[in-house]
């Protein structure tokens, strides 16, 4: 139980690693990686949870693993499938030699026929990686307890070949989006690190990281214009990405200022439902307009 | 880590129970072990216990609060040693929570004087613990349902959803109408997470919907790569237009407060429909939204007119609202059916039955006051596909159910089983 990072040279490389955190994240990840304990990141869409994530794993120099939940994703998409049509060629070949079963099942149900998905490779892997279960709200309730041994004992077992442990702990992330509640056994097993859409100087900082080429002036119009739509209580909200994403757009039109026309015709990448736009559109009316060009 | 701090976040997570957070003894065992790489400076102690012992969103407020509670009586107190101690010229410094309880930080705790290092932290501590805790518990005592306010409390995940305590279950069966402001508030809260649970629930009932029945012939064909063994199951799925949503909702005096339920518990259908309409009406049809717990409309309402069904109706069908209505469109009516002697045109609500998929009425009022007085309830039932009573805020709950499942019910003789079982319809 054991980290070789203190709390602020976590802070610090993270931001290295291109993510403006915050204090409660420091400790999360900490905690995470001294007492080896899965983080569960509940919050909204486009909050940046993914992001940490991927911020973990270059600050760790690990690789970043990655299993996207759905509705349906069972064992053989999440942890291990069979080769079979390797297994039946086998079987063909041994048949034709006359080799005993016991010889050819022996055979077949060894690692070499094995289709290895993200949360075996996770925990075979030879150096320490970077788990992200992304979205765990989309999987299933039968998933979310198949889980429940991974990361309660940083183990999965499989019946052929018995219980597998993990050689080196992975760090492992778990991101939902409340979609649905999750189980009591599942948020007992993580620490719990809730992320909200950041205050307008923590977004004024991830911007001025992600967006280095926006103009500072551009940026604070920019900052207060999405403060602004969110204050309107839209129906969806623009999240931090689909800001940075906006500002992305701004640097790429070589905006120097905010004005009307401008927001105009990149409101769609701050506002993606059709009732929210005619409420948006007088957050933009109240933007100057473009001044002339002499 | 010393006794002195198991002690103290023993009994932290005790507060903690009783408030209704209850972390659980694995939790627990987290906490302690996190303090011991973390150390005792107050707001890393605050953050490894947010992150250990509190996992959901919810609770975290109330956790802060507590916490602020907890360890500003210590700290009060253990500033008033460490003065004390300063006077007598036996060190103390700047007080420390961690110090004062007794709690073993990593590499910060400082000399100690004789006197303490002879005594048992916890021994030295526990009178002093015992008062905090004791005031701390005693105002939580207030908030709490009778029979855990006393006695020995015991958390299992089973008193961890919010609608088991005593409380939250009278609400759910308390008439709407009874409902006080402060009771409202507390209602709302509780809708919340009721929607939020039945959104999970319906997304288990729906999934197999979603999925499909086997397909035979695409099974088979599939299995051919690997020898004909039948290993994973080819789903045909059922082809249905999306179905809109849109709720028409009454909101005069009398029935406000269960469409403010309502409105809140309708949260999930998004999850369910293509899209989602809500219209609220008095004596005209305005479209409206909830935000920050308020119905906001967008146009002009009088809410303080009598309710006239039949303007209501003859507004919405005659207008622009009109197109809203098509044969993929679900329609919500929730309302007491109180036309205050005015013509209720029931004529004008057949129409709608008519072009729209299905057509359900909820109405927050006793069954036993349905068609007295001015209520028209029968009038309009004979037009509707089901008429289901939510006076309780179960159930609302149940009637929202109902009307998320119609997308995959459609406008069949599945709605007989709702007709038989929780609603009432008569003929005029």
């Amino acid at each position: 139980m054991s980290s070789t990072w203190t709390l602020s040279e976590l802070q610090t490389g993270l931001r290295t690693a291109g993510y403006v955190s915050a204090p409660h994240i420091d400790m999360a990840l900490f905690l995470a990686l001294a007492l080896q304990k899965p983080i569960l990141v509940e919050g909204p869409v486009g909050v940046g949870k993914t992001e940490l994530a991927k911020a973990a794993a270059k600050l760790l120099g690990s690789r970043l693993i990655r299993l996207q939940c759905y509705e349906g994703l069972d064992e053989s998409h999440a942890l291990y499938e069979w080769n079979y049509q390797k297994q039946l060629l086998r079987l063909q070949s041994d048949s034709l030699r006359g080799a005993t079963w016991s010889e050819t099942e022996r055979d077949i149900f060894s690692r070499e026929y094995l289709l290895p998905r993200p949360l075996l490779s996770a925990i075979t892997s030879p150096t320490r990686v970077v788990l992200l279960i992304d979205e765990v709200d989309r999987a299933d309730e039968e998933f979310e307890a198949f889980l429940l041994e991974l990361l309660g004992e940083l183990q999965v077992t499989i019946p052929e070949l018995g219980t597998l442990r993990a050689e080196h702990s992975p760090l492992v992330l778990l991101t939902s989006n409340r979609a649905r509640e999750l189980s009591e056994a599942l948020r007992r097993r993580c620490l719990h690190l809730p992320m909200e859409l950041p205050d307008s100087s923590r977004e004024l900082e991830i911007l001025r990281l992600r967006v280095p080429e926006l103009d500072e002036q551009l940026r604070l119009q920019a900052a207060k214009f999405v403060a602004n739509l969110r204050a309107m209580a839209l129906q969806r909200s623009p999240s931090l990405a689909e800001s940075v994403d906006w500002c992305r757009a701004l640097a790429a039109l070589g905006a120097r200022e905010l004005d009307r026309a401008i927001a105009k015709d990149t409101l769609g990448l701050l506002v993606k439902l059709r009732e929210d736009r005619e409420k948006a559109a007088r957050a933009v009316e109240k933007l100057p307009r473009k001044a002339d060009t002499p | 880590m010393t006794d002195g701090s198991v002690n103290m976040l023993r009994d932290f997570a005790e507060v903690l129970r009783r408030s209704g957070i209850g972390p659980s003894p694995a939790e627990l065992i987290d906490a302690v072990h996190a303090l011991t790489v973390v150390g005792f400076r107050r707001d890393d102690l605050k953050a490894a216990l947010a992150a250990t012992l509190v996992k959901q969103i919810a609770h975290r407020k109330q956790f802060f609060e507590l916490f602020d509670d907890y360890f500003k009586l210590e700290d009060g107190e253990a500033a008033g040693k460490g003065r004390r101690q300063r006077r007598r010229g036996g060190g103390g410094g700047e007080p420390r929570v961690s110090e004062e309880l007794g709690l073993g930080g990593r590499g910060r705790r400082r000399e100690e004087p004789p006197e303490r290092r002879n005594s048992t932290p916890s021994r030295e501590v526990a009178p002093r613990r015992t008062d905090a805790r004791g005031r701390l518990v005693a105002t939580l005592g207030k908030h709490l349902p009778p029979e855990r306010s006393g006695g020995t409390y015991h958390s299992s995940p089973l008193d961890r959803p919010r609608v088991e305590s005593l409380s939250h279950r009278r609400l759910l069966h308390a008439q709407l109408s009874d409902l006080t402001a402060d009771d409202s508030e507390e209602a709302r809260a509780l809708a919340a997470f009721l929607a939020r649970r039945l959104a999970h629930r319906l997304r288990r009932r729906t999934a197999a919907y979603r999925r499909g029945v086997v397909d035979i012939r695409g099974t088979v064909r599939r299995s051919l790569s690997r020898g004909g063994a039948l290993i994973e199951p080819r789903f045909r799925r059922r082809r249905r237009r999306p179905a809109c949503l849109l709720a028409l909702c009454d909101v005069s005096f009398s029935v406000r407060t269960a469409a403010d339920l309502f409105m809140t518990l309708l949260a999930p259908a998004r999850m369910f429909f293509r899209s989602v309409q809500t219209l609220a009406f008095v004596d005209k049809a305005v479209p409206f939204e909830i935000e920050n717990g308020r119905l906001v409309f967008d146009g002009t309402i009088d809410l303080d007119a009598r309710s006239d069904y039949g303007r209501a109706l003859k507004c919405f069908w005659e207008g622009a609202n009109r197109q809203l209505v098509n044969r993929d469109t679900v329609v919500l009516f929730l309302g007491d059916a109180r036309a205050n002697r005015l013509p209720p045109r029931p004529d004008l609500l057949a129409q709608i039955a008519t072009t729209a998929r299905c057509l359900l009425w909820l109405n927050p009022e006793r069954v036993d006051r349905w068609n007295m007085g001015d209520s028209m309830m029968a009038a309009y039932a004979r037009y509707c596909d089901a008429v289901i009573c939510c006076d309780t805020l179960e159930g609302l709950v149940e009637a929202t159910r109902t009307a998320l499942l119609s997308p995959a019910r459609g406008r069949s003789h599945e709605w007989t089983a709702v007709l038989a079982s929780d609603s009432f319809r008569r003929d005029p």
